[in-house]
């Protein structure tokens, strides 16, 4: 019990932190707010000074951010400089696409990887392993945003059934929102089993070598009993924390593979945001992120509990 | 563990760095602007139709010609920046917000400006100013009559620095606006004007808004105008919707609706043509589209936009402030190479951001090929054997190509050259602060000469980004342009502008690439011009779907 509320004083802390970096990060890009906002057009100072004065830039930094961190206390993200709507409200909107997509593409992975992972184990150093661990090598090493334009190109343009770009909501339908997320999935999904494969793959091959293993199998406990009970589980471990930190990562990807599929997700939402240097846009979004990530982060932690009785939180 | 949680933070952080600064995307907030002057696109079909067909009618006309209904799937790449008129700059915004704001005077396929909102207009004798007669009978979309009072609100509030409004300058030299009747606006100047009219055609940016669209705190809630379309919804980095009116004053439109999707990559836009997802996509490769173009769904048509591409050197840098250096860097250059290898072809050698099919194109002795021996000769005479730069290259610019080959030609001349690709915020700074070497962009969608060629006035917002660059001659042409209202007599002072600016080892512009859009085979009558996807007679209004 201590151990969690020590966890969560941290996650407390590192949001903190967060809120720190997002916030200065997006001023250390250069080019100001009026600048990319009224262009090269022959902009009086007069219209520059409004812009400064309605975003409060010309208070010093942590007037700024004193401002900007106690709306966020009060739940109020901001004026995005874009739309000049609440930030909150879009954030919120498109990440639920972002999200579908990450989660679709790590269950896929996780999946397919795990039966991928677990055949090689099994009949290591045959044909099989050597193909498993080719394909895994394979999708590693191919960036997803080639995989993606790829599908683009030589799958959405041909067949109708995929589109090649858009989104719906599941509102609409269970189908037309398998179709749409079905390919951006995948491509994120295929570079993410090359990781999720071998690691099983030699997690489990280590379990199979333990002791207790071993002792089971020479006791003649039945062969599904032992690889259900005895290897997959404990294996499990490594591949957990690994599948939490892809899920972090994915959101990154996601950025990418929503360029390719024009999916309205918070990856362009971002990457606009970072054009017209939206500063509350951008600082929301990392703010939002960033909760998911340490959520996620807890969440793993808690689930070797579950996984392996001898760890004590 | 650590080191991997590290990795699960840093990789995301930097991909999306490396995309923020790779598919940049077009940031044309800063360069284009107006609509273009003039074009290739032949002449307009006679309109298919003067609307005989009263608003009721959904039923398909007989086979072939014009039908009403239907909805339009349009990619675009990016974004509207703003979704109030006022406000947009880029190009999605201008090129469809078009459609529900109307502005006072319109533009022809050919990017002439005619009669608009107002069907006529004087202009004073000395050029300071100028009485528009609104058409009778114009209403917006909520029903209401237009009056004067409706376009002098909208224009003052557009000159409202609060505003933020990316046309702000336009209304500088307007001293007052005065309506003497209903049907009358005036606008009084404080110097003559030869630019106004066409800045008052800049579709999107300059429309005209029903007043009460606007809540108390300024912003917009309703989208009223006077436009063929009517706004349906808008979801950020989504779709724009827009629905036929009904009641348009100029004939309503055929396409029932509207959906503009935004397809940031080109890649996509063109497979979602060729797969026929979408009926009409803006600004589509044409190296990977034409092989596909011709076998797929869908053809493609030339956008003359009067575009320059243009190299400027800081000119108050050493060793690049002697003008013998700068001279060499030009003739070291090959426009014919870019033209081919850079943009692949499709791309005009050009000194000017002004087509040859535009009024505004000057003949002039273009230098083609580069002449390496003239270069090194200047070189030497500068007394400059070696020297560094650095290109600060726009990174909407669609050619990496064209950089390089610049950059390889200022090699020869032992101009050691690297490339750097920023976005245009970071751009607009350095051109600000001096503190760069080489600024390669585009000025695009020209309407009036005043726009590029004022970026030549000294100490004028837009001066830096053209490095800075001015002469008081240069300067003085300038501002003479802009006051001249003989449109002749404009073109001749641009001309000698030009002379000046190349005299001098000013802006250096390489050429003009060639865009297109690409038309769906189900949408027909579509032609475009050179101002966007409408204009006064043609484009979407007089375009309609097949089923």
């Amino acid at each position: 019990m201590k151990a969690i509320v020590v966890r969560l004083v941290g996650a407390v802390v590192g949001l903190f932190v967060l809120t720190l970096i997002a916030f200065l990060m997006i001023r250390l890009i250069p080019g100001s707010v009026e600048d990319v906002l009224l262009g090269t057009e022959a902009a009086s100072e007069e219209q520059r000074q409004a812009i400064r004065d309605r975003y409060l830039l010309d208070e010093p930094l942590p007037v700024q951010y004193g401002a900007w961190v106690s709306g966020l206390a009060r739940g109020d993200f901001g004026e995005s400089v874009r739309t000049r709507q609440p930030v909150l409200g879009v954030l919120v909107e498109k990440l639920r696409p972002s999200m579908e997509l990450a989660a679709v593409s790590l269950l896929m992975a996780f999946g397919l990887s795990l039966v991928l992972g677990t055949i090689a184990a099994l009949r290591r150093r045959t044909a099989v392993d050597r193909v498993v661990t080719g394909f895994a090598l394979t999708g590693m090493s191919t960036p997803d945003f080639v995989i993606g334009l790829l599908f683009v190109v030589l799958i959405a343009s041909r067949f109708s059934f995929f589109p090649t770009f858009g989104y719906q909501p599941m509102s609409a339908g269970l189908l037309p929102w398998f179709r749409h997320l079905l390919l951006p999935s995948v491509a994120l999904a295929l570079a993410l089993m090359g990781l999720l494969t071998r690691l099983i793959r030699s997690s489990i091959g280590e379990t199979l070598q333990a002791d207790h293993v071993r002792t089971a199998l020479a006791k003649g406990l039945p062969r599904r009993r032992l690889l259900l009970q005895h290897v997959l589980r404990p294996s499990m471990i490594p591949v957990i924390t690994t599948a939490g930190l892809q899920f972090v990562a994915v959101i990154g990807n996601v950025v990418v593979i929503e360029y390719v599929f024009s999916i309205p997700g918070i990856g362009s939402l971002i990457l606009d945001g970072i054009r017209f240097r939206d500063y509350a846009l951008i600082q929301g979004a990392t703010v939002f992120i960033g909760i998911i990530a340490i959520s996620i982060s807890l969440l793993v932690d808690l689930s070797y509990r579950a996984l392996d009785p001898r760890v004590r939180l | 563990m650590r080191r991997q949680r590290l990795r699960a933070v840093v990789v995301p952080l930097a991909v999306l760095a490396l995309v923020a600064a790779a598919c940049g995307g077009g940031d044309d907030a800063a360069t284009d602007d107006g609509p273009a002057e003039d074009t290739v696109v032949d002449d307009a079909a006679d309109d298919p139709a003067d609307d005989t067909d009263d608003d009721a009618g959904d039923e398909p006309a007989a086979a072939g010609g014009p039908q009403v209904g239907g909805t339009l799937v349009a990619a675009v790449p990016e974004d509207l920046d703003a979704t109030d008129p006022h406000r947009t700059s880029g190009e999605t915004g201008p090129v469809w917000l078009s459609l529900m704001f109307e502005t006072l005077v319109f533009v022809d396929q050919d990017a002439t400006v005619v009669p608009g909102l107002a069907e006529s207009w004087e202009i004073a004798e000395d050029g300071t100013s100028y009485t528009f007669t609104l058409r009778e009978g114009i209403t917006f979309h909520n029903g209401r009559e237009l009056t004067s009072e409706d376009v002098k609100w909208n224009y003052e509030r557009i000159a409202d620095p609060d505003t933020g409004a990316a046309s702000a300058a336009v209304f500088g030299i307007v001293e007052s606006i005065e309506t003497p009747d209903a049907r009358t606006v005036v606008l009084q100047l404080s110097e003559p004007s030869g630019a106004l009219l066409s800045d008052l055609a800049l579709q999107g940016r300059v429309g005209i808004v029903a007043p009460e669209s606007y809540n108390d705190a300024g912003d917009m809630e309703g989208f009223i105008g006077t436009g063929p379309y009517l706004f349906g919804s808008y979801t950020v980095n989504d779709r724009l919707v827009m629905t036929r009116n009904p009641d348009y004053w100029n004939g309503p439109a055929y396409i029932e609706q509207i959906e503009v999707r935004i397809l940031p990559d080109g890649t996509s836009r063109v497979a979602a043509l060729a797969s026929g997802e979408v009926d009409f996509a803006w600004n589509v490769p044409p190296e990977q589209a034409e092989a596909q173009a011709a076998s797929g769904p869908f053809g493609l048509q030339p956008f003359p936009q009067n575009r320059g591409n243009y190299f400027a050197i800081n000119p108050d840098l050493p060793p690049f402030d002697d003008v013998r250096v700068r001279q060499a860097m030009h003739l070291a250059v090959s426009r014919e190479d870019i033209a081919s290898v850079g943009w692949s072809g499709f791309a005009i050698p050009n000194d000017q951001p002004f087509e040859p099919t535009s009024f505004w194109w000057v003949e002039r002795d273009t230098q083609l090929t580069a002449d390496m021996d003239a270069a090194r000769a200047l070189m030497s005479e500068a007394g400059v054997d070696s020297a560094e730069i650095t290109i600060l290259q726009w990174d909407a610019l669609g050619s990496a190509q064209e950089a390089q080959l610049v950059a390889s030609a200022w090699e020869e001349l032992g101009i050691s050259t690297s490339i750097e690709i920023v976005d245009i915020g970071t751009l607009v700074e350095a051109g600000g602060s001096g503190n760069f070497g080489v600024l390669y962009l585009w000025v695009g969608l020209n309407l009036d000469p005043n726009r590029p060629y004022a970026f030549w006035e000294a100490g004028s917002p837009r001066n830096p980004v053209v490095a800075n660059f001015s002469t008081p001659e240069l300067t003085e042409l300038v501002v003479q342009g802009r006051q001249e209202t003989d449109q002749d007599r404009r073109r001749e002072i641009y001309a000698e502008a030009l002379d000046i600016n190349y005299a001098n080892g000013g802006t250096f512009y390489t050429v003009s690439p060639q865009q297109f859009v690409g038309v769906g085979d189900r949408l027909q009558g579509y032609e475009q011009g050179a101002f966007y996807v409408w204009y006064e007679g043609g484009g979407l209004t007089q375009a309609w779907l097949e089923d």
